[in-house]
């Protein structure tokens, strides 16, 4: 079973099913937890910050959200191998909101974002999928945003962008004095940290970023 | 300081500057002037070497160094600045953060931190700017005037020899643009260089003291002069200055 460090909030079972019935947020740093079911009870704030470097893997997370709930996820990854991330949102109620911001380096790996928002017919809620993905030494990778809705009176968007490094802010770095290869580490190191807003993950993913 | 012998350079296949020459000595204040789309911002990117901006034919030289044979970091190692009209964010990455790699680069010394950040902050209320800005990502959710300020904090803390400004004026209001030449007049007085501006009209120009004023049409120099220059043609306007203007001036003459 995998122990998760988090509050009392949380029930973590054999199974990996996580309940959080509080306001919490919750990181995972290079953990070995590869499939988890997580639950957001009704009026809870949750956010979970996901940091991985990744040889090969497959990721199954499956999210259910209750009513007036709001769950963000921000996954940040650097594949080197294969990695098959496939996310399931289902709504169990309305007014409630799921944010999902996931930037991946494929760097000579090959990645699959599997990405499904069923948002069925429940009303007033909100999906918000933000995918993005950068291939480095040949890298590459797939994304497949799927939201199902059955009704209009839902927020849904999805914003999706495979590319490399971007030769604007290669060539702005560079025009300040900084070497092409300086450069490149901070654009992608600011890619990978850029969803997350907690000082302490972000310190601890620029110590173990290897190229740095 | 800088010096510009006959340049061709091309763009998507298509030629922009033809045959342009300029000198800038040390300490002098140059303006280009002209209308939109004739290739002014052209001589800004190709002078820092971004390589869109082919150069067919001529040469560049900075303090008698041949530019044309180094990239846009080594032309930057040498002193030359640009400050674009619309400069990019970079998300994630922090102007602190950007400017320790800039300098280590350019000494081969890790930065002082107590100094660079009081630096930093000094920089910082010269500007006006709050001092959050340092640990902001570069240029992120700024506005066109804070973006600005933003390029000269990191002028300040680089020290360039060369500076190009161009178009900085586009999008800055009245306020701002009094702060922004204010404060590259101080940079101006305590530092030895030399600034290059490219603008629309006569009012950057007055505002920095432009010493040599030189209006640009069909990819070169046309008429050079001094701050009356600008003056005439913000009056008049370039239509003066257009090659068909003057060739049925020309006519009327004959």
């Amino acid at each position: 079973m995998n122990k998760l460090n988090m509050n009392n909030s949380i029930i973590n079972d054999e199974n990996n099913n996580i309940i959080v019935s509080k306001d919490s947020i919750y990181t995972i740093m290079n953990h070995s937890l590869k499939t988890f079911n997580i639950e957001v009870k009704s009026n809870c704030k949750v956010i979970i910050n996901d940091f991985r470097i990744i040889d090969k893997e497959d990721t199954n997370i499956k999210i259910k959200i209750n009513g007036k709930a709001s769950l963000i996820y921000n996954h940040s990854f650097i594949n080197k191998n294969k990695y098959e991330l496939n996310i399931n949102t289902t709504y169990k109620s309305e007014e409630s909101e799921i944010i999902l911001n996931i930037h991946g380096i494929n760097d000579k790996g090959f990645n699959t974002t599997n990405v499904s928002g069923i948002m069925s017919d429940k009303k007033n809620n909100i999906l918000i999928e933000d995918i993005r993905l950068i291939n480095i030494n040949n890298g590459s990778g797939i994304i497949i945003p799927n939201i199902l809705a059955e009704t209009s009176k839902i927020i849904a968007n999805h914003n999706t962008t495979i590319g490399t490094i971007s030769e604007d802010e290669l060539s702005y770095l560079m025009s300040k004095g900084i070497s092409e290869t300086e450069a490149k580490n901070l654009i992608l190191t600011g890619f990978l940290i850029n969803i997350f807003k907690d000082k302490g993950l972000i310190t601890k993913i620029k110590e173990i970023i290897y190229w740095r | 300081m800088l010096k510009i012998e006959n340049l061709n350079v091309k763009i998507n296949n298509k030629d922009i500057l033809k045959d342009f020459n300029l000198d800038i000595k040390l300490g002098e204040i140059h303006g280009i002037m002209g209308p939109n789309g004739i290739g002014k911002s052209t001589i800004c990117k190709t002078i820092i070497g971004d390589p869109i901006y082919l150069v067919t034919k001529g040469k560049i030289f900075f303090n008698s160094k041949d530019l044309l044979k180094l990239n846009i970091t080594q032309r930057a190692k040498e002193g030359i600045y640009l400050v674009n009209q619309n400069p990019i964010e970079i998300p994630g990455v922090t102007n602190a953060e950007m400017l320790r790699v800039a300098l280590f680069e350019k000494t081969g010394e890790v930065v002082n931190i107590y100094e660079f950040n009081k630096k930093l902050e000094e920089t910082c209320d010269k500007l006006s700017i709050p001092r959050s800005f340092i640990h902001r990502g570069i240029n992120e959710g700024m506005s066109g005037g804070e973006r600005k300020k933003n390029e000269l904090l990191h002028l300040w803390m680089l020290e360039p020899k060369l500076i190009i400004l161009d178009e900085i004026d586009s999008g800055l209001d009245v306020d701002s643009i009094k702060v922004v030449c204010d404060n590259l007049k101080e940079y101006y007085k305590n530092h030895k260089v030399s600034i290059l501006i490219i603008t629309h009209g006569p009012q950057l120009l007055k505002l920095l003291s432009a010493t040599h004023i030189h209006i640009l049409n069909e990819g070169k120099i046309i008429a050079t002069g001094d701050y009356n220059l600008a003056l005439k043609v913000g009056k008049e306007g370039y239509k003066k200055y257009n090659k068909a203007y003057l060739v049925s001036e020309n006519e009327k003459n004959e």
